[in-house]
């Protein structure tokens, strides 16, 4: 769980305190919330995801995908096909998580669901402004720091295994034939050759839909 | 300028502009053109940044060395990097107000798409030809985070190589390895040059592929993976 690997870190002592006090039962309370969990998950996921937006989809694949349910992993990897379509970052693939949320929770309701994918994006931007406006005197020295730089270029190694991880998860509900499986592989192929995301996801489209109607 | 003191408040304040209502406005146009045509990935948005606003022949917002610091600044901070690196600009040009212009308006247009075509997703998720589209698209996403991850994992597997790093008489000498030897004689170093950030901007493209003689940066350590790599 989410919330039990957050508490781990402070050891088995403020645990336990913290489970016996009463800000314990508001925070469960404020935690059953579907908002404040969608804006408290985006805001922990805007503050980790280093190393390139393709870090949100382990964040993704691993709370939004298996623990918190809200999504199928299909969904999420059209969801970050129409991430790629967009002009801006992939992070705002939260903004279709958000609105996925809210429109199950309200029960088909648009307007709250685009109010859901309004709070999923406040949440993931927000560290990105607070850094920026709040710290940036403070990481201009930090990034001369010989320990952290050593460190980050680990992180970066790390967030690969992190990704491709989480990618075989989700190919295993994508590749539902040799078909797919064949596409995904030229799709890698054509990417390394330079050709853009977004012309390959809309190629992609094409094909599928033919293949579904002349083939299948 | 030179080098950024950090800890020295002055310094630092005068990073941040002076809001005004006519700066607001400017920066409000800009980042709303940039949000929208920006397509092509975080690199072109980056890209049109520097050529826009930073230097001569542009609208002078702030020069090369900032810029190129706000760069590799924001390329440390997780989240995305254009993103940030927008909302730098705009607190550059006018202080928190103007990063929260810039961030707002530099989001907006990408923030409608998505949510216009999640509505059309979810609305219509169970008709025969948007699924046969997404039959599609999903292996093509699949092959795309594979293609992507790869080339960060070139980049991040190339930072993790040695680098010889000795200095003479006070400046820091770096030699990026692995050095070719090519047949033809004399070792050459594959790849790019070691772009710093301080110093003055060469595209990475500018070098890339060439061979170049064994490369040294008089200044620091090559980050330019780090750098520009995403």
């Amino acid at each position: 769980m989410f919330r039990d690997r957050a508490l781990d870190l402070l050891g088995p002592s403020a645990k336990a305190t913290l489970e016996a006090s009463p800000i314990w039962a508001l925070l469960v309370a404020l935690w059953s919330n579907p908002w404040i969990q969608l804006f408290a998950f985006m805001v922990y996921t805007g503050s980790f995801i280093y190393g390139g937006g393709l870090v949100l989809i382990p964040f993704i694949e691993l709370y939004v995908v298996q623990e918190f349910a809200w999504m199928t992993g299909r969904e999420f990897v059209d969801g970050i096909a129409i991430g790629q379509l967009s002009p801006g970052p992939v992070v705002m693939t939260t903004a279709f998580v958000g609105y996925k949320l809210m429109l199950d929770a309200s029960g088909g309701l648009i307007w709250v669901a685009i109010l859901g994918a309004l709070v999923a994006t406040i949440g993931a931007f927000g560290p990105s402004f607070a850094f920026i406006m709040g710290f940036f005197p403070y990481f201009a020295t930090v990034r001369e720091n010989e320990i952290v730089r050593t460190a980050l270029i680990g992180v970066n190694a790390a967030v690969v295994g992190a990704i491709l991880g989480a990618t075989v998860t989700l190919a295993a509900e994508s590749f539902i034939d040799a078909f797919t499986i064949a596409l995904a592989v030229l799709t890698f192929g054509l990417f390394l050759r330079g050709i853009h995301a977004a012309y390959l996801i809309l190629g992609g489209g094409a094909i599928g839909i033919a293949w579904y109607f002349f083939v299948l | 300028m030179a080098e950024p003191t950090a800890d020295e408040p002055d310094v630092v304040e005068s990073y941040s502009g002076e809001p005004t209502r006519s700066k607001l406005i400017e920066i409000a146009r800009y980042f709303l053109v940039i949000g929208i045509v920006g397509f092509g990935g975080p690199l072109v948005h980056i890209a049109m940044m520097e050529d826009d606003l930073v230097g001569e022949d542009s609208r002078e917002w702030t020069d090369e060395s900032i810029f190129m610091e706000g760069l590799a600044i924001c390329n440390m901070l997780p989240g995305p990097a254009s993103t940030q690196l927008g909302i730098f600009m705009g607190w550059i040009r006018a202080g928190n107000p103007g990063a929260i212009v810039a961030g707002f308006f530099f989001m907006l247009p990408t923030f409608i798409i998505v949510v216009f075509f999640s509505w059309l997703y979810f609305a219509y998720q169970q008709v025969p030809s948007v699924e046969a589209a997404f039959y599609g698209i999903n292996p093509v996403v699949i092959g795309l985070i594979v293609g992507a991850t790869w080339s960060m994992a070139q980049s991040a597997l190339a930072e993790g190589h040695g680098h010889l790093e000795f200095s003479v008489r006070g400046d820091e000498w770096s030699i990026d390895f692995p050095a070719r030897c090519s047949a033809r004689g004399g070792c050459r170093r594959y790849g790019d040059a070691g772009v710093e950030s301080r110093t003055p901007v060469h595209r990475r493209g500018d070098h890339h592929g060439r061979h170049l003689p064994i490369d040294v940066d008089p200044r620091e350590p090559p980050k330019s993976h780090a750098l520009v790599g995403r």
